[in-house]
Order: structure tokens, then sequence, then C-alpha cells
């Protein structure tokens, strides 16, 4: 997997280039995002191409926000594909992740 | 009066809810789909009952035996073969399942019903035969009315003014369909048209047996009467005729009488305490099932027998099956669970064993899964 990454203000917005973010590529990802989520950034993930995440995806997930959170930094979910969603309502995600339907409207919040 | 019902299909497309049942077998609520038919059957007088079984056939058989507990009499055509212990199902199609009955030992003597496994029916099943009489048919469908968009899941059957068929339209998008009667899978037929099946297979009554029948001229009655049909064809169908059934709305399913407070029926020995959760009718809770305090229950909603759901976790407008577990803080919202699969009302399904998320949706006679670290935080930072 890769990421690619667009300023968009002073928000940096990520889109991971896979099919999911699992226990297979968990590791791949920590390794692209940590130089984003290092300083207390402003971070969106954009997750459209992501149709499955396992507990090691959520897991990596609430890393991040944590890190982010505890330096000054924020970070918003958005684009979630039906499965993922729907495993994100499961959970209840929406009380710890600010989850937007797209890009756009999650910027609009920034 | 005799009946055959087609109980071989392997329910595909309701997925994975047929993984380990067939579709016949799929329960409203506690009460398998197959028994509420035979329920009907029985209250019109017909009592000699054979059903075809392919894909777990097993378990059609092991619950409904000789259908003495039932009222009827039950027999089964099994279609497959048993190979290294194990039954391998192997369907030959509707209507050859008739001719193979028939030359068993005759069974099809006079005038006799056939009826698909897999929908939730009420109809006045005497006064169909009394039209299919009266008509002189050969054969007759029972017809049901739906909404133009819907014609696409279903055989478009057309008739003229006496309501013979004319033709048929399987599965015709909205626009170019010539009706909207559709085949409800209820059919009544004369022995006569056995000399209409030929010895292949397989052969099948909607594509190949009405259109011959129809093509050679003989009369084939379309009848539309007064009836519920609550078809099963998708996920998305059982999520809604489950919910119909929490809030009594499906003929012949009756809730546990026990009612501790308006909307919430429960069954025996049900560990909840309605104080301690918030809890919105029609709700109905199975027997032995545990709703933990700080549960928030929303109707229409079934708990099922043995099912656990733990503290803070929310259920609404939701079918959790028996013995699944919803783990702490789980929000369940318009969907059915099984344990292992979530199928939401849309057609979406989330296999929990894949995700590897055993604590938020399992099953409740497994040992509790250990939390790891990251999802322990988790829990304790929506807490």
């Amino acid at each position: 997997m890769h990421i690619e990454n667009t300023l968009v203000g002073d928000i940096t917005v990520i889109r991971p280039v896979a099919q999911s973010l699992d226990a297979s590529n968990i590791a791949q990802f920590r390794a692209q995002i940590d130089p984003f989520i290092r300083d207390g950034s402003r971070i969106l993930l954009e997750l459209d191409r992501i149709e499955f995440v396992d507990s090691a995806g959520v897991g990596t997930l609430i890393f991040c926000l944590r890190h982010l959170t505890e330096r000054q930094g924020r970070l918003q979910l958005c684009a979630l594909n039906r499965p993922v969603k729907a495993l994100f309502d499961l959970m209840r995600m929406h009380r710890v992740f600010e989850i937007h339907p797209d890009r756009e409207s999650a910027l609009r919040t920034a | 009066m005799k009946a055959l019902i087609l109980a071989a299909g392997k329910g595909t497309r309701v997925m994975p809810l047929t993984r380990n049942c067939p579709k016949p077998m799929l329960r409203i609520l506690d009460t398998p789909v197959l028994e509420l038919l035979i329920d009907r059957l029985r209250e019109h007088g017909i009592t000699q009952i054979m059903i075809n079984t392919s894909h777990h056939a097993a378990s059609i058989e092991d619950y409904f035996g000789d259908g003495r507990r039932f009222g009827v009499e039950i027999a089964y055509a099994f279609e497959g073969s048993l190979v290294d212990g194990e039954l391998i199902g192997s369907p030959i199609g509707s209507a050859a399942a008739i001719r193979a009955i028939h030359e068993h030992a005759g069974f099809f003597d006079d005038t006799f019903l056939v009826l698909c496994g897999d929908a939730v029916v009420d109809i006045d099943f005497s006064e169909l035969v009394a039209r299919h009489h009266r008509q002189r048919a050969i054969a007759t469908i029972a017809l049901q009315d739906v909404a133009p968009q819907d014609v696409v899941h279903y055989g478009v059957v057309v008739t003229d003014k006496e309501g013979l068929v004319t033709s048929f339209q399987e599965k015709p998008r909205a626009e170019e369909a010539l009706g909207t009667l559709v085949n409800t899978g209820i059919y009544v037929f004369e022995p006569a048209v056995l000399r209409h099946i030929p010895d292949t297979v397989p052969y099948d009554l909607g594509s190949q047996v009405f259109p011959d029948l129809v093509a050679r001229g003989l009369p084939v009655l379309g009848a539309s009467l007064p009836m519920t049909w609550l078809d099963i064809g998708r996920l998305a169908d059982y999520h809604r005729v489950c919910m119909m059934a929490v809030s009594g709305e499906v003929p012949g399913y009756r809730p546990p009488a026990r009612s501790l407070q308006p909307g919430l029926h429960c069954g025996i020995n049900v560990r909840l305490n309605p104080k301690r959760c918030e809890i919105s009718g029609p709700v109905v809770i199975a027997g032995g099932a545990h709703i933990a305090d700080g549960v928030t229950l929303v109707g229409p909603c079934f708990i099922g027998a043995g099912a656990v759901v733990e503290q803070g976790a929310r259920v609404e407008r939701s079918i959790v099956m028996r013995h699944a577990r919803i783990g702490p803080g789980a929000g369940v919202s318009d969907m059915t669970t099984d344990g292992r699969y979530c199928m939401l009302s849309d057609g979406t399904v989330l296999d929990l064993q894949q995700a590897d998320l055993p604590w938020l949706i399992g099953d409740a006679r497994m040992p509790p899964a250990q939390l790891a670290e990251a999802e322990q935080r988790f829990l304790d930072a929506i807490g």
C-alpha cells in the first residue's frame, strides 16, 4: 500500500491507496503515516478506497487519533465505504471520531 | 387434500443466513417459515404433505419428523445422495420433483397443492381450490399484485378477462412489464398435469411446465385472492418480515404471552431489569436471554433465546438471533445478526470473525474474548 497526501490550507489530506486496512498492511500504513502525525498536525483521512477494516486497522486509527489529540492535532475521517461505515456504526465510532461523508464537507468544518 | 412443499432450494440470495440451514427453516423470530406454512395448510384441512428436500435436508426432517406434532402427516423426497456419510444435495427442479414423487407410489391421485416453502403465506386455500374447479383449470397460480417498481424481482403473469393465463414475463424491467400481477409460487394442479412433465431432469414448473400448458391452449387460471404473501427473496425481505412479526403483523405468529410492560414481551427466565434499561416497544425477548443494565432497546426488536446483550449496548430495529452476544457499547441498528455475521437491512454483510472483533459481536456460548490493549483503550474512551 502507499498513501497519497495533499495539503489543503493547513490540513493534510491522506488517502490510503489500498482495498483494506488490516493486519496484512497495517505496518506499512503506520510507517507511511508516522511522519504526518508526529507533530500534532491536522489530518483528514480519506478512506474511499478502503473496503475492509479489521481490528488491527481500527486499533491503528485509534492510535493515530490519540497521538494527534495529545499533541493538539486533529484527526477527521471521511468517504467511508458502506461496509466500513457499517462496521464503524457497530462500534459507535462516531463517539470518538469525527466522521464526514466526503472530503468537501470535512474541509468545510475546518 | 394433498400438498407438496418445495424445500430443495439452496437459498443463495439470502446467504449467509442459509449457510447452515435451508431457506424454509429460516426462523421468523423463533418459528421456521415452513412451520407457519404447515399451520396454515392444516387449518384448511390439507393434512397429507410431501416435502422435497436437498440442501441441509436433515434439518427439515429432524424438525418436522412425521408431522404428528404439527397435526399433519409428512413424508420427504430427498434429492441427492449420501456420499462418504455426507448428504450431497442435487435438486432436480420443481416439476421433476412432482413427477418423481408420483412415480414413487402414485401420490397425486386428486386435485393437489404445490407451494414454495420459503414465503410466509396466509391465503384461503379452500377458496383457491374452489376457483380452480369452477374454471375447470388444469393448473391455477395464486397471483399477488405488487408495486410497479418491484416486478423486476418476480415472474409477471398476464391473464385475460376470465382470469386465464395468456403469457408470462420473467423478472421484467418496470417499463417493459405487461402487468403487476406476479406468481407467488402457490399452485393448484389436476393430476392430468403429470402428462405434461417429461422424464427430463432438471424440469421446472415456472419456466417450463406453465408456458407449455398455455402454449397448448390448456386452461391455466391466474387467481387473485385477498392474501398475505411475504416473500423472503433477499436479506432485506427477511429483515422486513421479522420486523413485521415483532409488530404483530405476521399472520399466525404469536409473541410470548408474558408482558413486562406495554410493548415488551418475554419468554421464560429472561434476565432483565426494565428499570435499568431503556426500552421502547415493540420488543420481543425469547426465553433465557440476558439483557444487561444500561442497554437500550428500540423496537421493533427481537432478542433470540439465550442471546446476551451486554452493558451499554444499543439495539434498534434489529434481530439478534439465538445465542448471539452483543458486546459492551455496541450499536446494532437495522440489521440481523447471528453472532458471526451482521446482515444489514440494505443487504450489506459484515463478517465479524474476518474483522477479528469477537468482543464486539460473538456467540454467547464461547468464552469471553480477550481485548487487545488498543480495544480496551477504545472502550475506555467511549465508556
